[in-house]
């Protein structure tokens, strides 16, 4: 091969040169200046031919080659480069999109207990299903008319729950529009949503209220109002937040980072 | 010549392996003191030689190739150790199998017990044939250091090669 030969070439004439070379360091920078211990030429010339026999063997030149090739076109394609500035903007608005309210900036938020997702975070705008879970119950043999003679609700088979969370320096209060016979309270630090049974006469209809949540500062003073509002429709719950007002300071608020 | 060839990528990497596989071989084995390291090292050498050849690197001449090739070997090695700085490999059974007669091998293992700077030049200058200058452009140090340890380095080793014969 034609590298080959020339690299064969050139390195036999360096030999000549660095032994020269090497010669020449010895005498400027060895302590017995022009005196050269015969044995130091010689030990770097089997130096040099011991280190020469280190070869690949046959096996591990296959090895290399098929890294390389499976290193070419498997796991490095697999990990391209993310030049830094991408991969810093890409966390950057991650953290942004995903991180809680509080975070990067104070803002109330609201959760929903979900069948699918368990608990949900409400965004403005958005109507989620909420989960019904058995609230009142009557024994299996009982059977429980669900309203009295007055037309007064018995018992609430089902509830719905809320959790929020407020920042630190804000409270909140709660107003309520009726919605039907079911109501609202607060139970383990839960908005509950207790849902009546559906009367006869309201088969198909659409039954809708708010939940008012108003967030207030130390002062009492209202800081921002929020809607929550509640739906029942062919038996289900569902419920969608909504952004009523909100005072500057507290928009500022929400909006730091 | 290699620069002007249409080959496909893997038909080049085949090529430069059998032009420089042994001198990469070689200098990573001397480096990381056992062959698992040095095959890794060797092939991590190709793979990026193969990715700057695909971003467009073109070499001025076989020489700069060369260079090239043995210090990004060199730097692979510096890494590998720096990661296993903790956990010095040294195994003289892998040595012996290159070596029939035993000063060959009593020699390699008094190099490999020398501090890296200074196998690095001695492997460069006595094995691999390059000049001071040539390895101080290549390593990043002055021509004055690397002819310091070029000098440090046969002392220590001849101090080695005297304790052990």
């Amino acid at each position: 091969m034609e590298i080959d030969e020339r690299d064969e070439k050139k390195l036999k004439d360096r030999e000549k040169s660095e032994k020269e070379l090497g010669m020449e360091e010895e005498k400027q920078h060895s302590p017995q200046g022009a005196e050269i211990p015969q044995g130091g030429s010689v030990m770097e010339s089997r130096l040099r031919g011991a280190v020469l026999q280190i070869v690949p063997d046959a096996s591990a030149r296959e090895r290399i080659i098929a890294g390389v090739k499976a290193g070419r076109h498997g796991r490095r394609k697999l990990t391209p480069r993310i030049p830094a500035a991408v991969l810093a903007a890409c966390l950057l608005l991650s953290f942004l999109c995903f991180a809680r309210p509080g975070v990067i900036g104070d803002d109330v938020v609201v959760y929903a207990a979900t069948e699918e997702f368990g608990w949900q975070k409400l965004l403005e705008g958005e109507r989620i299903q909420l989960k019904m879970e058995p609230f009142d119950t009557v024994g299996e043999d009982e059977y429980m008319e669900p309203f009295d003679e007055m037309g007064r609700c018995n018992y609430y088979p089902y509830s719905c729950t809320f959790r929020l969370e407020v920042p630190e320096k804000y409270l909140y209060d709660k107003q309520f529009t009726t919605l039907r016979d079911d109501f609202i309270t607060e139970r383990g630090g839960k908005i509950v949503w207790r849902v009546a049974p559906e009367r006869a006469e309201d088969a198909g209809r659409v039954f809708q209220g708010n939940l008012s949540l108003w967030i207030v500062d130390e002062n009492r003073e209202r800081q921002a109002a929020l809607e929550l509002e509640l739906t029942k429709e062919n038996g289900k719950c569902y419920a969608e937040l909504k952004r009523v007002w909100e005072s500057k300071a507290y928009k500022k608020d929400r909006h730091k980072k | 010549m290699l620069e002007k060839r249409t080959d496909s990528p893997d038909q080049n990497v085949e090529e430069i392996f059998r032009t420089y596989g042994n001198m990469l071989y070689r200098i990573a084995f001397v480096m990381m003191k056992n062959v698992f390291d040095a095959e890794d090292v060797v092939q991590d050498t190709l793979i990026k030689y193969m990715e700057q050849r695909e971003r467009g690197k073109s070499f001025e001449t076989e020489e700069h190739r060369k260079a090239w090739l043995i210090r990004v070997d060199s730097n692979l090695c510096k890494n590998r150790l720096r990661f296993y700085k903790n956990h010095p490999k040294i195994s003289v059974e892998q040595l012996s199998r290159y070596y029939e007669k035993e000063e060959d091998t009593l020699l390699m293992d008094s190099l490999l017990l020398l501090p890296f700077k200074y196998r690095e030049v001695l492997l460069l200058h006595y094995v691999e044939g390059y000049q001071g200058r040539e390895i101080a452009g290549m390593l990043g140090l002055s021509e004055s250091a690397v002819r310091k340890r070029l000098e440090r380095g046969r002392e220590k080793l001849r101090g080695l090669l005297q304790e052990t014969g």
